[in-house]
């Protein structure tokens, strides 16, 4: 096969892949205008009391703030923990590299429920720890190391140690080497590893249930509320308040690079 | 003196450091150890203690709320006898269902990140952020989604009527074991492609010029260096997808239809309803037994030496 | 640096990368950490009621509202077991919110304790056929309070259904195979098949009836389209017409007719089920006097008619009911006078081999 044809085919295969990404989600506006407590065709009539409702409902927000707090958290605390150890087994020899590996593999094969009981069990009983967003935290944390870690083993694999040494003979120091040299070529993974953990930790919810206080996280609050279908349309015209924001962050993000080119641009002319 | 016994006790002290710094020195592995103990101390409190809790728990017995402690390998003895027929079969349909649909998720993500790592130059953030949104809506109200693009009003279904291309909407969309394999590739997808595509990017441009000078063909090329050299992202995908894959039980209760129970719906409800933690303990070790022996079996087909190579 | 410097050299472009990492990260880090901790304080003193998102109104209890000035906490759960396994493994609440037939489980595993009904003012009113339902009271104490209540019959589309009769068998009915669908839960949907196979009291099946029952659940898996854990799930499907029949609460119906689907509720010659369900006050509970205010609140008949009305609930007071006018209770199916149900229809009452039900079910769901 010419190349130019596989070229032309990968390219309409990735934009019919994002389109099957994006299909489902960019349905959920739709019916969130949809004047119909029931999200099925025939389509009813253009309406905003969905987003009226949205607004007003206290609960779905405090959710959603909290959310997006745990994420954000779960997401550092897990990359950082998640780099330090496939910096660990990537670079260094030592006994046990299987062992270790399989152990901090293990929150991925044990079904959530379970570890959500057993924690719970732990943190109430054995440690007395209070529930609240702190304990959620920790528990996504347990499940998302091993996935940051995957994540940046692939990436960090191979790593050409030279560069280091490189760095490190011309007098800088092994912290400075780090931020200039390691971290600057480990960033593809640090921010996939990032948007992973961040989008399990949003979306998770079974641990998140079991070792909850009083504040409920988003997935909590949804799960609870398809029995209430009236309420249904609300949690579409958030989830579609989310899109948007994602997408308004995108957008800037974009301008803010090509405004940063453009700076460099000028100043070189 | 005061003088002397100082400086004799700083020259000794002196060399107990610097017989620690030259341990630490000679043994650069320990530092890779030490990088480890975040990792290992948060496994060690918080996981390694709810394994061993429902691994002694599998070896207890329940009636009605009291728990008999007393060992016994009961629990395992139903599960292998004709009582737990039922565990066996939702283990192998569990296994099968995450096969198939990692399989589905790993195929669709692999030339996605192809396209991500290669034919992308300016925008790869954006693109992995585009890739990463739609998991930040809701999974119950994605499969929402699918349930109304699948569905018997649904988007396909009145499509194809207007287009008069059928007369009764099509009934084989949703509900079957077909319509939870295209809503766990939906799902996973992000997992799949982020591992797959930190591998690609790694390869080194000039292998592949190389290649080509040498004169491989662009199939070649990709068959010869760059999937080889992907595997291990590609290996990472397969895995973080099909692990968790077998134990979920909410897609296939929520798309699957009447043969949409899984062995994570009867764990949950041996712990919950039906009151037999014990055998809900040792149904799940025996499912991460078997999770464990397919992931050994695949790793070892693939090849350890494959799994160990070294930049170029 | 300061917040004009910052906006200017945004502008202008001159931000390196590293700077604004450092300020995502520190903006990150403060978003995260400061109201964490400022809300946790403040709504640290009110009651905390553990119960179904949704019942998060305060349409359900103005007078603690308007007695406390704020709402209690309320975390959610979606599943009533989930709920009370988390209790039972140390979650801390004061109220939570079961339905009559687990109160048992409750009480067994020794999480309640026994409620002062003369600490509740609008006891006096509500229907005695709640006051006592099996297993809410151990030697004459009160431990379950009766809020709401309904009824599960079959929901079914008359323009697409054509009904012989008025009986459950209509759920077995070849003519409308792949259109129908059962309640996942066991507890549900196992007295109802006994109810079809003529059980003697389908709530204690001896084993010869639980094995008509299962025979005739095993019968009616090729013709359900799914097994509905959600009312959301059934009244879509419904809506879209890919189900024409179901077991379902009358709230579905008041639903689904306010949203212009035809839709109706049979009244079954072998009898409508009922159940109730209600409040109960844990053992270890925190704030226990805001607790006897909530669930005061919870029994007025201000917050009875908003169930009625809003939710299509039935509620436990008399008052509630004297209160509501003729179109009120048209628009949600019920009768002035709700005793007849609690008389006639089968009341859902604990099932004592209810692990052998729900095994039962699990094998009928996951077989083949």
């Amino acid at each position: 096969m010419r190349s130019q044809t596989i070229s032309r085919l990968l390219t309409i295969f990735a934009f019919a892949y994002l389109a099957f990404l994006y299909v489902p989600v960019l349905l959920l506006p739709l019916f969130s205008f949809n004047d119909n407590i029931y999200v099925t065709f025939p389509l009813k009539g253009f309406t905003w009391k969905w987003y009226q409702s949205m607004a007003a409902n206290q609960p779905l927000i405090n959710a959603l703030v909290a959310s997006i707090q745990v994420g954000f958290a779960v997401s550092v605390v897990s990359t950082v923990i998640g780099m330090l150890a496939a910096m660990g087994l990537t670079r260094y020899q030592f006994p046990g590299k299987g062992l270790i590996t399989s152990t901090i593999m293990l929150p991925l094969v044990i079904p959530y429920i379970i570890l959500g009981i057993s924690l719970l069990s732990l943190a109430r009983q054995v440690l007395n720890i209070d529930l609240s967003l702190w304990t959620i935290v920790a528990a996504h944390v347990l499940v998302c190391v091993p996935l940051s870690m995957l994540v940046l083993i692939a990436r960090m694999e191979g790593f050409d140690k030279s560069l280091e040494e490189a760095s490190l003979d011309l007098g800088e120091s092994a912290w400075r080497t780090f931020w200039r040299v390691t971290f600057p070529l480990a960033i593809p993974g640090i921010v996939s590893s990032f948007l992973l953990c961040f989008s399990t930790s949003f979306d998770e919810f079974v641990l998140a249930f079991f070792l909850s206080g009083t504040e409920s996280t988003l997935p909590i609050y949804m799960y609870s509320l398809l029995r209430f279908p009236a309420k249904v349309p609300g949690a579409l015209a958030l989830a579609s308040c989310i899109l948007l924001g994602s997408i308004i962050v995108i957008v800037f993000a974009e301008w803010y690079r090509r405004r940063g080119i453009q700076a460099q641009q000028e100043g070189l002319v | 003196m005061a003088a002397t016994g100082t400086f004799a006790e700083g020259r000794r002290s002196a060399s107990t450091w610097d017989a620690l710094r030259r341990f630490w020195r000679l043994h650069p592995g320990l530092r890779g150890l030490a990088l480890l103990t975040p990792a290992l101390i948060i496994l060690i409190v918080m996981m390694v203690a709810p394994l061993l809790l429902t691994i002694a728990l599998s070896f207890a017995t329940q009636t009605g709320f009291a728990i008999d402690r007393t060992p016994t390998l009961a629990n395992y003895a139903v599960l292998f006898a004709e009582e737990g027929k039922l565990y066996r079969i939702l283990i192998w349909k569990s296994l099968w269902m995450s096969f198939t649909a990692t399989i589905a998720v790993v195929l669709l993500a692999y030339p996605m990140a192809y396209y991500l790592a290669f034919r992308v130059h300016r925008r790869k953030l954006l693109w992995i952020i585009l890739i990463t949104v739609p998991f930040w809506t809701s999974y119950l109200l994605r499969v929402f989604a699918w349930k109304v693009i699948l569905g018997f009003n649904g988007a396909i279904n009145s499509g194809l009527i207007t287009l008069g291309l059928i007369d009764k909407p099509l009934e084989f969309l949703l509900y079957n074991p077909t319509a939870v394999t295209i809503t766990l590739a939906h799902a996973w997808a992000a997992y799949a492609i982020l591992p797959i595509y930190v591998s690609l990017e790694k390869i080194d441009r000039s292998l592949l010029e190389a290649a080509t000078d040498l004169g491989d063909g662009p199939l070649r090329r990709f068959l010869r260096v760059t999937l080889p050299l992907s595997l291990p992202g590609t290996i990472a995908a397969t895995l973080l997808v099909f692990i968790p894959t077998v134990g979920d039980y909410l897609t296939p209760s929520l798309v699957g239809g009447t043969s949409g129970i899984m062995v994570g719906n009867s764990i949950a409800a041996l712990y919950g309803k039906a009151n037999n933690g014990p055998l809900g303990a040792a149904l799940s070790i025996a499912m991460m037994l078997a999770i464990t022996l397919v992931v050994c079996a695949f790793l070892a087909a693939i090849g350890p030496k494959r799994l160990r190579h070294k930049g170029a | 640096m300061q917040k004009s410097e910052f906006l200017d050299r945004l502008q202008e472009g001159k931000l390196n990368r590293r700077q604004v990492h450092k300020i995502l990260l520190g903006a990150g880090m403060a978003l995260t950490t400061i109201p964490l901790t400022r809300k946790a304080a403040q709504a640290a003193d009110e009651a905390i009621y553990f119960t179904w998102s949704g019942y998060d109104d305060p349409g359900f209890f103005p007078a603690y509202v308007k007695k406390h000035g704020a709402n209690p906490q309320m975390p959610v759960f979606a599943d009533s077991e989930e709920a009370r396994t988390k209790i039972q493994n140390g979650f801390v609440v004061d109220i939570d919110h079961p339905c009559s037939t687990d109160v048992k489980r409750w009480t067994d595993t020794n999480l309640l304790q026994a409620i002062d009904t003369s600490r509740l003012s609008a006891w006096g009113t509500v229907f005695p056929q709640l006051k006592n339902l099996p297993n809410t009271q151990i030697d004459g104490k009160q431990f379950f309070i009766p809020i709401d209540w309904g009824n599960t019959s079959i929901l079914y589309r008359p323009d697409l259904v054509d009904i012989k009769e008025e009986s459950w068998t209509l759920l077995w009915d070849e003519r409308y195979k792949g259109q129908l669908s059962m309640a996942a839960d066991g507890t549900s949907s196992v007295p109802l098949a006994g109810i079809v196979a003529g059980a003697k009291n389908p709530f204690n099946m001896t084993d010869a009836e639980v094995a008509k029952a299962k025979a005739l659940l095993v019968k009616q898996k090729p013709l359900l389209r799914f097994y509905w854990d959600s009312n959301a799930t059934v009244e879509q499907a419904l809506a879209s017409g890919e189900l024409v029949a179901s077991d379902g609460w009358n709230s579905s119906v008041v639903a689904l007719q306010g949203q212009g689907v035809p839709i109706k509720f049979m009244n079954p010659k072998e009898g409508i089920m009922s159940y109730c369900c209600g409040l109960v006050l844990t053992k270890n509970a925190p704030h226990l006097d805001k607790a006897y205010d909530l669930i005061d609140a919870m029994l007025q008949p201000e917050a009875g008619k908003w169930l009625v009305t809003a939710m299509g609930y039935g509620h436990s007071n008399k008052a509630t009911f004297d209160a509501l006018t003729e179109d009120e209770l048209k628009a949600v199916n019920l009768p002035r006078d709700p005793t007849v149900f609690f008389e006639k229809s089968i009341f859902q009452q604990y099932i004592p081999n209810t692990d052998v039900i729900q095994k039962m079910f699990e094998e009928v769901k996951a077989g083949a």
